[in-house]
């Protein structure tokens, strides 16, 4: 791609004219309105404690990129865009920013307009040409201490179809890193299966945008997910098995920068669901020997398959824990399917879900403190959203409609899960946040029904 | 399938089949079948003899040993352990954003530490008053708070608390008569003034009511700060928490605003401000709490 991934990459190549990171917060209390800890607690006080507080969103001023043309249009839009999806913030609009005077830099201009509107935060920034490339600046300020906390410039390495928003993808990551201490997710992609009687495996940019289609394979590919290094995927796909012509569900391994797939698992039964190990060259996937479907772990090393479940049923939809000490994977164990850990090697396994009639599609969160699933209340009814913490505690509903919403995903902060939704007739891939709420679609309808989606990790 | 003990069994069945048995009408078997009847009958009495002597005598023998046979509180359960049945459980109703929306009740905690009024009008006293009345009411109400919270514990949580004020009330107005009494004896003007000032007004008015008003107004101001108490949705607040002293005027005006406790996250600690200034004005406080609230203020913690 475009820019190079790593910021110290470009440090180290000096392109990076100014690096104007401000990381020195002013000591300023003035505007904090409270003093230095003066006081001691006295028991005989009235005390009310006040409980948690509301999450809200920051009013963001983000000023017209400066430079013009469709490069600017593109950097402003793309920014824009990006740091509304976070739910973070509230955008100031246009109409209502103070006039811009002065440039991007801090004492060129006042912050006491914006102060006076409330605006807690404003982004200054302008791309230029330097060399016959494009280049843009970014500076985001803290308005009520009225200091820069970031300030950069960010160098556009090699050809993308849409530098503007390439460029603003970057530096919408760093704004998200300034302000939460974890970079964005703009530069992330999603997989899912798209098609009505063909399924095929297309990947798209976290927003929905850039649509691709990967596999064309005329039958059934399914169930995509990501190697930990982001170039890599394993999907299932149905391909004439033996020479009798029957289809089977084959794992494959997709290589996206090279183009090219290689056989997994292509033994007579499922080979699917397929999920890589976070650090060690293996996976844990659903395979069926005499029919039943049990998780296996594949050492794509030495090509040795041994299961690590034995139940009465069947038990797929492995995932890995992020540190891969643990999976967990759904399993009608006990009856109907619910949520299971275990440790790498099967053992130790322990049932999370006891409630609802069907709960699957486990996902382990990224920081290892949370689990999503689909549950299903009752026999017949739609699959909602739920959350649950790997000891078994904390199940919480996170939707609560009337059409189905299955397969969650969380992106790599953990902040938000995709999942599949039928909520406009066929299924589309949806985004909201891991505290529910809001929802946006990303796959368009034109694509047929898109399930299984699989956030990709930081690229 | 072919188990020489199970067709020993069989053969042996035959065998049995095949010796020669009474016919029925003979007189030998007339006599053989009664015999069978008492024998029958015999075991049959003495069964249910022990079965009532198990059931019926047994446990009255041993009520009156005062030995418990009643065991069905422990098969109870440890049956209810087995048998509970997880799967009957339902999936939670409400979305996390549902749970956030609803009003939180408005607890507010332990009942009120102590209304301290005794220690409030005795600083406007003079300085012998104020000793006394501390120490004694200290004294006074700690033992009263003994008493009560002993007896309070299994009445519910609204009858403690009044009981506690009640008793709390009518020990400090006992207090301020004897006071009283004493201060004319000694018929210092000072102190005479400041307990006819104070105290004496203050202290006839001290009922129950006061708790119930502290109580209210608490709720009253928490839902207040709630409004206003915002982080941004980035910020991971679960682990912070700080602890604020205000002083609040008559009409509701913030008159001071400081930190105890400060969390140890400036953006934290800087949010916390803005909610106590952005709660401004605050809701009055009523009368018998206006100059608790003006000289020794509230603390908030936020959260807890």
């Amino acid at each position: 791609m475009g820019v190079p991934t790593m910021k110290h990459k470009f440090l180290a190549t000096g392109l990076s004219l100014f690096v104007v990171v401000s990381t020195a917060f002013a000591q300023e209390t003035a505007t904090t309105g409270a003093a230095a800890v003066t006081e001691a607690s006295d028991p005989n006080r009235i005390y009310i404690p006040v409980g948690d507080p509301n999450l809200k969103k920051v009013l963001i001023s983000i000023e017209p990129t400066t430079g013009g043309g469709t490069l600017a249009n593109s950097f402003y839009a793309t920014l824009t865009a990006d740091l509304e999806f976070t739910d973070f913030f509230e955008l100031l609009p246009p109409s209502k920013m103070p006039v811009a005077k002065g440039g991007l830099v801090a004492g060129s201009f006042r912050f006491e307009p914006y102060r006076a509107m409330g605006v807690e935060f404003l982004i200054k920034s302008g791309v230029s040409m330097n060399a016959g490339k494009p280049q843009a600046e970014l500076r985001l300020y803290d308005v009520a201490r009225g200091v820069q906390i970031l300030g950069r410039l960010y160098p556009l390495v090699g050809t993308v179809k849409d530098p503007g928003r390439e460029l603003a993808h970057y530096s919408g990551n760093d704004v998200i890193e300034s302000l939460t201490g974890e970079p964005g997710i703009f530069r992330t992609r999603i997989l899912m299966s798209c098609g009505l009687k063909k399924k095929e495996i297309y990947v798209m940019d976290f927003d929905g945008q850039n649509i691709t289609q990967l596999t064309r394979d005329g039958n059934f590919a399914l169930s995509p997910s990501w190697a930990p290094d982001g170039k890599r995927l394993l999907f299932t796909s149905y391909r004439e098995w033996g020479t009798k012509g029957a289809l089977n569900p084959n794992l494959y391994l997709y290589d996206m920068s090279l183009h090219q797939r290689s056989v997994l698992s292509a033994a007579k039964g499922l080979n699917t669901g397929g999920s890589f190990h976070p650090t060690q060259n293996k996976i844990a996937y659903t395979f069926s020997q005499n029919g039943k479907p049990e998780i296996y772990i594949l050492d794509l090393g030495s090509k040795t398959r041994y299961p690590i479940t034995k139940t009465m049923f069947f038990s797929v939809e492995p995932d890995w824990s992020p540190s891969g000490s643990q999976v967990v994977f759904s399993s009608s164990k006990t009856g109907r399917p619910h949520i299971w850990v275990a440790n790498a090697d099967g053992s130790n396994a322990k049932r999370l879900t006891f409630a609802g009639e069907y709960n699957s599609s486990p996902n382990w969160s990224p920081k290892g403190d949370r689990i999503v699933f689909s549950g299903q209340e009752n026999r017949g009814n739609n699959f909602n959203i739920f959350m649950i913490d790997p000891s078994g505690s904390n199940l919480v509903r996170l939707t609560s409609d009337s059409h189905s919403n299955e397969n969650p995903t969380f992106s790599p902060d953990g902040r938000f899960l995709a999942y599949s939704s039928n909520e406009n007739g066929s299924y589309q891939i949806k985004v909201t946040t891991a505290r529910g709420g809001r929802n946006k679609t990303l796959s368009p309808k034109s694509l047929g029904p898109c399930k299984q989606p699989a956030w990709s990790p930081r690229l | 399938m072919t188990d020489p003990i199970f067709f020993e069994h069989l053969r042996e069945l035959a065998k049995q089949q095949k010796s020669p048995v009474a016919a029925p009408g003979q007189p030998g078997s007339i006599k053989k079948q009664e015999g069978f009847f008492r024998r029958s009958m015999t075991i049959s009495l003495i069964g249910h003899g022990a079965f009532l002597f198990f059931f019926v005598v047994g446990p009255m023998i041993a009520s009156l040993l005062g030995v418990s046979m009643d065991y069905s509180d422990r098969f109870e359960k440890k049956e209810l352990k087995n048998a509970i049945r997880v799967d009957l459980v339902g999936l939670p109703s409400l979305t996390l954003e549902q749970l956030q929306d609803v009003d939180p009740t408005l607890d507010v905690g332990a009942p009120p530490p102590d209304e301290t009024k005794a220690a409030e009008e005795a600083a406007a006293a003079s300085e012998t008053a104020k000793q006394i009345v501390l120490e004694e009411s200290q004294k006074a109400e700690q033992k009263a708070k003994a008493d009560a919270a002993a007896d309070a514990k299994k009445k519910s949580d609204d009858a403690q608390k009044k009981k506690l004020a009640d008793l709390r009330a009518s020990l400090r107005v006992e207090q301020r008569r004897k006071e009283l009494a004493s201060e004319l004896k000694a018929g210092t003007g000072e102190g005479r003034e400041a307990l006819s000032g104070n105290i004496l007004s203050q202290g006839y008015s001290i009922t129950g009511d006061v708790a119930e008003d502290a109580d209210i107004f608490r709720g009253h101001l928490q839902a207040h700060i709630r409004k206003v108490w915002n982080v941004p949705g980035w910020m991971n607040a679960s682990n912070l928490s700080a602890r604020v002293l205000m002083k609040i005027g008559p009409t509701g005006k913030l008159l001071s605003v400081g930190f105890i406790k400060k969390s140890g996250n400036e953006e934290f600690d800087r949010y916390v401000a803005q909610a106590a200034r952005d709660a401004e004005p605050y809701p009055p406080p009523p009368s018998t709490l206006q100059r608790q609230l003006m000289e020794q203020g509230l603390e908030w913690g936020f959260p807890q």
